[in-house]
């Protein structure tokens, strides 16, 4: 009959708590990720741009006017905010020239080479990247930094160098010459 | 995820399109000019010459004075005046003895004559010869009215009305005389 | 017993994408080129000179056709499309002086423009223009040569100064 009570005793002494309340951990772990991506503000599209008309391209003597550059700059719709998830995003641009289809002659150009200048606003600098339409396109080109985000736009678009082949040309008459401008920001690494 | 549709620009307002003051089509001109001088010419007289023959009487009442000559013709033919305002002129010399000794009372050295230029304008030039017998004052002049029109003609000088002064007795010998017929612009009154 | 169980309990999270979404700006531009002529060298000017043959034979007084045929001057000029047109309007001389029978107060001749290597011509026999020519896409001379002088009468001349001209049309379009 002893043997029992110990037993018993022994028993209940590897439970050696008090007779106090019992305190229980549970940890519950988050983990996530975040893409790299790049986005246009506002919103959170993927594409920016606009469609700028130069209008009559020669002047009276028919060769090309001289005053295309300052023509695109004064368009609207030129800048873009773009935000980027990463610390060096890349810029590539493939400028393509304003030209049409109407064959040449001699003496003639039916087709416009300028220079895109893309400025870039990052959190370090304000750097211009460029691309002739008459270059090969500029490669994914790292950015110094992250793009800045101060709520402005970063991203302006000029144009410079509007030319035909020879000072002289006369443009070639079409009611359609059409360009481009393609800028690719990419999140890179 | 929303996108951000392209933002169409409208056409650039600031720089207006070159003014094409002239319309597309473009006229070139070649001014041609020329003159043609105002000339006249008057045709081959035919006959060239006329010969009277035996100028004086032979037998007869009349012997030794002026035969009765019937007219004589002579034509210039296609005459032109290429202007307007032009003039015929005739100018007679009396047929003359080529013995230019004065000849006695009684007789004489000159046959005088008239010879009218026609088919040129309204009034012939006309004209009568008054050489005196010892053959002064042997020249005279006739003019005819103005030609108001270019023309082209065949002239005719009639010779008629061969008279001496005093119906004399002709003075032995050669005779001649000359009409010189002119074609000229009109004379400024 | 009572047993406690530890849990740990990620929480599910969305699937990120598998790929790098870049950002696209497309700037497209268009502008035109209207379909012109233009004479750089928009006049010239033939001087003939005497026209009447000299001299006292059957032919005096009466057109010297080698003081007209063969003369010959150059436009500048260009056109930017390929469809334009060059069209020749020739205008007799005249002189103010009437005519009388047996004269002429008038002399045609047929004038041709040639540019780039396409011909267009106009007697001055015909009020009409000459037939338009395809001249197409070109800058550069355009020569102007007279020919075939005549006078109707085959008549003498009036006297006095003779004046025409020839009028060389550059039309973009048809």
């Amino acid at each position: 009959m002893k043997k029992l009570l110990l037993a018993a005793l022994a028993a209940s002494a590897a439970f050696a708590s008090p007779a106090v309340a019992q305190t229980v951990t549970g940890t519950v772990t988050i983990t996530g990720s975040v893409a790299n991506k790049c986005l246009v503000l506002p919103g959170s599209g993927s594409t920016f741009g606009t469609t700028v008309d130069l209008g009559e391209l020669a002047q009276a003597d028919g060769t090309m006017r001289t005053n295309l550059a300052a023509s695109f700059n004064a368009a609207a719709g030129l800048t873009a905010r773009v935000v980027c998830t990463t610390a060096n995003p890349t810029i590539a641009i493939d400028s393509t020239a304003l030209a049409t289809v109407a064959p040449a002659a001699a003496g003639y150009d039916n087709s416009i080479d300028f220079q895109a200048d893309v400025a870039v606003t990052t959190i370090n600098s304000t750097t211009t990247y460029s691309n002739d339409s008459a270059a090969v396109p500029l490669g994914a080109t790292a950015l110094d930094g992250r793009l800045a985000n101060n709520g402005s736009s970063n991203i302006a678009i000029t144009a410079s160098n509007f030319r035909t082949g020879a000072l002289t040309d006369l443009l070639v008459a079409s009611p359609t010459y059409t360009g481009q401008i393609l800028i690719t920001i990419a999140p890179g690494a | 995820m929303k996108r951000i549709g392209q933002i169409l620009l409208l056409a650039l307002a600031a720089l207006p399109a070159p003014a094409l003051a002239q319309s597309a089509t473009a006229t070139g001109t070649v001014g041609v000019g020329g003159q043609v001088a105002p000339v006249c010419i008057l045709g081959t007289p035919n006959p060239a010459v006329i010969n009277l023959g035996t100028l004086a009487n032979t037998s007869g009442a009349r012997v030794g004075r002026i035969v009765t000559f019937s007219e004589q013709n002579v034509t210039l033919p296609s005459s032109f005046c290429n202007f307007a305002g032009s003039q015929l002129t005739v100018q007679a010399t009396a047929l003359l003895s080529t013995d230019d000794t004065t000849p006695p009372a009684g007789f004489a050295r000159a046959v005088n004559y008239t010879a009218s230029a026609s088919g040129w304008a309204a009034s012939n030039a006309t004209v009568t010869t008054t050489a005196l017998a010892d053959g002064t004052a042997a020249t005279a002049t006739g003019t005819g009215s103005v030609q108001p029109l270019p023309k082209l003609a065949d002239l005719l000088v009639t010779l008629s009305d061969f008279t001496v002064t005093g119906d004399a007795i002709l003075v032995a010998g050669n005779y001649s005389g000359t009409i010189v017929v002119t074609l000229g612009p009109a004379a400024i009154p | 017993m009572r047993k406690l169980l530890i849990l740990a309990v990620p929480l599910a999270l969305m699937a990120s994408p598998a790929f790098a979404q870049s950002a696209t700006g497309t700037v497209s531009i268009d502008g035109s080129v209207a379909g012109r002529c233009l004479f750089t060298t928009p006049s010239a000017t033939i001087s003939l000179g005497e026209l009447a043959l000299g001299g006292a034979g059957g032919t005096a007084g009466k057109l010297d056709t080698t003081k007209v045929d063969g003369q010959t001057r150059t436009l500048v000029g260009w056109c930017n499309s390929s469809a334009a047109t060059m069209t020749v309007t020739t205008t007799e001389l005249t002189n103010v002086a009437s005519a009388a029978t047996g004269f002429d107060n008038r002399v045609d001749y047929t004038a041709t423009a040639v540019a780039n290597a396409v011909n267009a011509n106009d007697s001055s026999l015909t009020p009409a223009s000459g037939t338009a020519s395809a001249v197409g896409l070109f800058t550069g001379n355009i020569v102007v040569t007279l020919s075939a002088s005549s006078t109707p009468n085959s008549a003498l001349l009036v006297a006095g100064t003779y004046t025409g001209k020839v009028e060389v049309t550059l039309s973009p379009t048809v």
